[in-house]
Parts: structure tokens; C-alpha cells; sequence
């Protein structure tokens, strides 16, 4: 049994058989994930540390190249090969090192445990087959032995209406392209949540979804986390959608946290300069300026990082230090920390127009 | 005075029935007599979600397709009435679209591709176009030394800031742009939003934005209209969108937009899915998903009439329901 093998692992610590309740449920420690190309080595993910605990929606944020996605995929150890490797670090999920997992274990929590929706529900189905289908796939690849085909395709049923599909009876008989967008990734979240796993791994799924859409399967998400416990990993590059679902955010830039806290605590008073910076330019609705405030220059290409903090050559508050070492967290409140030399209340990086 | 104005313009794509595709079953009326006018100078913004027919209605306006009925004028006259390859119209009306990876040629370096307009529409050549892609680089804000480059040594905001000068190079009146910033990244949109403005004001341009984002057409335009189903149900002045908007779908569309301040209150949604454009409901097109439908809602389509000065409205009840959305923003 893989707790047995756990236990040789660990020799020292109480004796576990099961996550102590100061263990998160997933606890990211150091993580590495390195690109090894011709031409140098890409640091995707580097030096990455974060929990989840049980129930908590936990909101990744950054760019695109910030690190968010490559995270994701680093616990589910899906990191495109050959290039991709996880060089460092430990990713203990209810108490195992999944780094430390053979690859057959492995399979036994991806999907299973831990599993995911991504951001385009069309190209994440198989259109060939029907959504009863893809549904029962789930539990026909996770089945315990006693299970039959009438129990599977009842649990089928089941399972689609958790994630509210109407006439769900009929509907295991369609196929995805007779399905909205937004019905599209109700089926998306139908397989995530089959196998009743701890923690579900979205990739914004819900960027291509319209507004109206959008809101309805993020109240989906909330209701599906209070009535199975679940916990959410939820990437996103919307600091609305943040707001309105998460209890924790962890911002990134250029592949590290370079804060993270209660979403309240991000919101009312971020301390990185970056993230006080992304606060104040996203527009908002009936609080109209002439100009809005804007963050110069770009994020930096990830094959020559800056020396120091990656975030410098945009920042205005960039002092000698800051490109000669990497900054520290800095604490800054319960459960709050900012990557930042000069962590706290400033004024943002940035400036009001061009 | 108006620049553009558009009345009553529809566009009507056949649906083909079975494999006999001359036979049609229907039409999706993708944009159903709508009207607006965009005075010199100024932006109008047009929001709707997927499907609700604004690139087709964008696509119109660049004669890129044939309106089944209506008609647009440009500067005073009928669009249709021009003589045949309507150059000038092609060169004083220039569009930027929301894909900056597709809509640059990668085989063409940065300094062809903006000299590209001025050669096809015989403004400049030789080394006065050379001059003019400097120029424009420099105002969107690349290095002119970056004309001998290609597409994909470039970042999505630096490839926009390519679109524009390229849009810009023939010395256009007006400009559309469809989804401008939608694929880029969120701290470059504020970026290019913020130059969009800065070159509206040096060269007097004329907007047509289109967006799904609530909020960057609430900051870039002056005056906004609100599609659903191929019809305008609701066109008002930008600073009235947020708090004063009237038409309950407008309403059910900014309480869906997520407010980036945990404190907010999660507001009450719309439930439902928008019906096909190819069998939209009698009455009003919105009326299966409106909290506030009456009976006559089922049956008589509202028109859009002017409820308030500059505030026009497409519904039956407007200035009787609730005016005030459920959410609104807190101001900083």
C-alpha cells in the first residue's frame, strides 16, 4: 500500500496514515520546471512554493508565460516531455511526495484525486463520441471490480446533473457538438468531478465563455466545492473572476510566486508592486478616467532573466539591490507575503497615460 | 454631424436545408434593422456576447459584405452608390482586428508590411514610404530599427502596435476596431488602449470599437450600444452604461461581469442560454431570459426609441423597471 511505502519515506514525524490537520492538503514546496532547448535553458517554473487546503478555492494568477499553467501540469507531472523536466522541489498531496510516485501510482491520483478542466471545452472533448461516453470513461478507467454497467450509467446521470445539464437522461446520447459552449464545459467538469477527486485543477475555463456564461459556471464551481468538499486551483488572468471566487490568490511573474495571501488582503492592500500595478490597470465598469493607468515595458523573456527581482526593469521603485539579489517573502500579514524588498503600502509601478 | 450613419440595416445569411443548398430553410438574421449614427471624432462602442451579430455589422461597415436591406452613409453619402472598386472608401476606412498572430502576413517584415497600403493605394513610395514607416513606428512606439524584422520576433502587444501603424499608414477618417485587445495580455491592454486614444486625438480619427469587455468600451468610447440576437436593444452615452443603463439585458450584462473587489456582493445572474439566431422568440428576442417580461413582450417587438436625451432603449418597460442594476462598481 502506498501509505506503507510513505511511512518508509518518512521515517521521522508522527506516525500518518492520513493528512494531520496542520498538513494542507497540497503543499508545493521549491518547484522547479525547467525547458532544456537548444537554445538555453527556459525557466518556466522556478522556486515555486504554495498550499491548498481542504475546501479552499485558491486563485493562480499571471500572464501568459508567468509560470500558472506549467505549475498546474507540474502536479498532475504532465510537463510535455522531452523538453520539460521538474529539476526540483516536492509536491506532497495528502501526505505523499507525488514527485516521489512510480508512474502506475501516479495514474491512480491523476484524475482520479487531483484532475482538471481546460480552457476550451471543444478541443478538450472527443467529438466522435457521445457525452455518456466520455462521462463513463472516468469511472470505467477508475473502477473498483463490483462496479456494473447499469451502476455506471446511472452514476453517469447522476454526475450530469450535479453540474446542472437539463434532461440529462437524454442528453448522455449527444454529442459535444450538439452542445453550447457553456453546456460544453458543464460536460468538462462532469468528468473532473466523476471520481469525486480532492482538488480540481481549472486552466481558465472560463475565457472562452461569454459573460453572462461565465458567471453562471463560476456559481456552478462555488456550489460544487461546498457540496463535495472540494478544492479548486482555479488560473486565471481576471482579476474579477478572482474576486468573486476565490478565498486565497497567488500571483505570479515570470515563473515565481512573487505574492500571495487572502484575496481580501490582496485586494485592500497588495504589497508587491507588481500586483498593486495589475489592481489599478485593469478598467472598471463606472469608474470611467480619461486615461487609464498603465504598466510600461514587458514582462521579461524568460530565457535571460534579469539578475535580482525579475519584476525590475519595470518597477519604479527599483533599487541597487533589487537586481543583484532575488528578494525574500517578506511577511506581511496573516497568511500574506509579498517577494518584494521593499514589500508594503506604495505607490504603484506604472504611470497614469502615455 | 454624423461621419457614419447607419438606418435600418439588415443582413440575413441563408440557411441551406439539407444538401439541396440552393433550397434555404430560414435565415440567421445576424443583424436585424439597426440603426446609429457616429458623429466625427468620436468613439462608439458596441458590446455583445458571441453570436449577437457585431462583426458581422463591423464587417458591413467595411463593404466586406452586402447588407440584405438598409443602408450606411459615410460622409453625407450612400455607401452603395459608390462607383465600383470604391478605393477611397477602402482608404479613409481602415480596420484593426482582434488576432494580431493571423492578421500579419509572417512571411512580410514589419517595414513591408506597413508600407504595403500606401504602395497598394499609391499614397507614397520608394524612399518617402520608407520615411512614413519610421515615422508611424515611432508613434505606435517601436523602434523604427525594427521595420527589417519579422512577425514572430514579436510579443501580441507589439504585433497590435503593428496592426495599428499599418491601419494608420494610409491616413484613414476611420477606424474599426473588432476586439482589439481582447488577446492580449492584461498589462499591455491598458498599453494600447491608452494609444488608441492618444492617436484619435493627434489625427482625428473616428472609432468604431467593438468589444465583448463592458469596461474597455466603457473607457475608450462616448457613446455605446448594447446587441443581442442581431438587434440593438439599448445605445447610450458611456457614462451612463454602469449606473443608468435601462434595458434589462444590459442590466443582466454588467451584473455578470466579475468586479475585481472581493467586497462586492455576489449579484443576482441571468439564468438560460441565448436562443439561435436562426429561430430567435417572437417579441423580444430577449424576453426568455428577462426577469421583468410581460405578456406583450411575447408577442410585439419594442422598438428602440429615445427614453432619455441621447438614451435609447429597445424594450417595453423602459423608465418603468428598475433602473439601477443590482451591482455596480464602487468608484476608487
Amino acid at each position: 500500500m502506498s501509505a506503507n511505502a510513505m511511512e518508509i519515506r518518512d521515517p521521522p514525524g508522527p506516525p500518518q496514515t492520513a493528512p494531520t490537520a496542520t498538513e494542507p492538503l497540497l503543499a508545493v514546496a521549491g518547484l522547479r520546471t525547467h525547458f532544456f532547448t537548444r537554445y538555453g535553458i527556459i525557466r518556466a517554473v522556478d522556486g515555486v512554493t504554495f498550499n491548498v487546503g481542504e475546501g479552499e478555492i485558491v486563485g493562480l494568477v499571471g500572464e501568459s508565460g508567468s509560470g500558472k499553467t506549467m505549475t498546474s501540469l507540474s502536479i498532475l507531472r504532465l510537463v510535455p516531455l522531452p523538453a520539460g523536466r521538474i529539476v526540483a522541489g516536492s509536491i506532497r498531496f495528502r501526505g505523499r511526495d507525488l514527485l516521489q510516485l512510480s508512474e502506475a501510482e501516479m495514474r491512480a491520483v491523476r484524475g482520479k484525486q487531483i484532475s482538471m478542466i481546460l480552457q476550451d471545452p471543444l478541443t478538450s472533448l472527443n467529438p466522435v463520441y457521445t457525452i455518456g461516453n466520455q462521462v463513463a470513461e472516468s469511472f470505467l478507467f477508475h473502477r473498483d471490480p463490483a462496479t456494473t454497467r447499469r451502476d455506471i450509467a446511472s452514476r453517469v446521470i447522476e454526475v450530469l446533473r450535479r453540474v446542472r445539464i437539463p434532461a440529462a437522461e437524454r442528453l448522455v446520447r449527444a454529442y459535444p457538438h450538439q452542445f453550447s459552449g457553456g453546456m460544453r464545459q458543464r460536460v468538462c467538469a462532469a468528468i473532473a468531478i466523476a471520481s469525486r477527486p480532492a482538488l480540481l485543477i481549472a486552466d481558465e475555463p472560463t475565457t472562452a465563455l461569454d459573460v453572462t456564461i461565465q458567471a453562471q459556471f463560476l456559481q456552478l464551481l462555488k456550489r460544487l466545492r461546498s457540496e463535495a468538499n472540494l478544492s479548486i486551483i482555479y488560473i486565471t488572468h481576471d482579476l474579477g473572476v478572482v474576486a468573486r471566487l476565490c478565498t486565497r490568490v497567488i500571483v505570479m511573474y515570470a515563473g515565481r510566486v512573487i505574492e500571495s495571501g487572502p484575496v481580501r488582503a490582496i485586494y485592500k492592500s497588495p504589497g508587491h508592486p507588481y500586483t498593486r500595478a495589475l489592481m489599478k490597470s485593469v478598467p472598471r465598469l463606472g469608474d470611467r478616467h480619461e486615461r487609464l493607468f498603465q504598466i510600461d515595458g514587458q514582462p521579461p523573456y524568460l530565457m535571460n532573466m534579469p539578475p535580482g527581482c525579475a519584476f525590475r526593469p519595470r518597477c519604479p521603485n527599483a533599487q541597487a539591490i533589487c537586481g543583484q539579489e532575488l528578494p525574500p517573502d517578506m511577511p506581511l500579514g496573516e497568511g500574506h507575503a509579498a517577494a518584494c524588498w521593499f514589500a508594503g503600502p506604495r505607490p504603484a509601478a506604472g504611470r497614469e497615460g502615455a | 454631424m454624423p461621419l457614419l450613419e447607419v438606418s435600418g440595416l439588415t443582413k440575413h445569411f441563408p440557411e441551406p436545408r439539407g444538401f439541396a443548398f440552393w433550397r434555404t430553410a430560414g435565415a440567421v438574421r445576424a443583424v436585424d434593422d439597426v440603426s446609429f449614427a457616429i458623429d466625427e471624432g468620436s468613439t462608439f462602442g458596441l458590446v455583445g456576447e458571441s453570436g449577437c451579430g457585431k462583426t458581422t455589422l463591423s464587417r458591413l461597415i467595411l463593404l466586406l459584405q452586402q447588407p440584405t436591406s438598409g443602408t450606411i452613409r459615410f460622409a453625407g453619402r450612400d455607401v452603395a452608390t459608390l462607383r465600383d472598386p470604391r478605393t477611397e472608401y477602402r482608404r479613409v476606412v481602415q480596420a484593426v482586428f482582434q488576432d494580431p498572430y493571423s492578421s500579419l502576413n509572417p512571411r512580410m517584415t514589419i517595414g513591408d508590411l506597413i508600407a504595403e497600403p500606401l504602395i497598394v493605394h499609391r499614397v507614397l513610395a520608394g524612399q518617402a514610404a520608407q520615411r512614413r514607416v519610421a515615422e508611424l513606428l515611432e508613434f505606435v512606439g517601436l523602434n523604427p530599427d525594427t521595420r527589417k524584422r519579422y512577425p514572430h520576433e514579436f510579443s501580441g502587444g507589439q504585433r497590435q502596435r503593428v496592426a495599428i501603424a499599418r491601419a494608420l499608414a494610409v491616413g484613414p477618417k476611420f477606424v474599426v476596431f473588432d476586439e482589439p485587445v481582447s488577446a492580449l495580455d492584461v498589462s499591455i491592454r491598458a498599453q494600447i488602449l491608452n494609444l488608441l486614444v492618444n492617436i484619435q486625438r493627434e489625427f482625428k480619427l473616428t472609432y468604431l470599437l467593438i468589444a465583448h469587455d463592458l469596461a474597455v468600451v466603457e473607457h475608450v468610447s462616448e457613446i455605446c450600444g448594447v446587441m443581442y440576437l442581431g438587434k440593438m436593444m439599448e445605445i447610450c452615452p458611456s457614462v451612463e452604461l454602469a449606473r443608468k443603463s435601462m434595458h434589462p439585458y444590459t442590466q443582466a450584462l454588467i451584473a455578470s461581469v466579475p468586479v475585481a473587489d472581493p467586497d462586492v456582493p455576489e449579484p443576482e445572474i441571468v439564468t438560460g442560454e441565448a436562443p439561435s439566431p436562426l429561430h430567435p422568440p417572437p417579441g423580444c428576442r430577449f424576453h426568455t431570459r428577462c426577469r421583468f417580461t410581460v405578456p406583450l413582450c411575447r408577442t410585439q417587438e419594442p422598438p428602440l426609441r429615445e427614453v432619455e436625451a441621447r438614451h435609447w432603449v429597445a424594450c417595453h418597460l423602459a423608465g418603468q423597471v428598475g433602473t439601477a442594476p443590482t451591482q455596480t462598481a464602487p468608484s476608487a
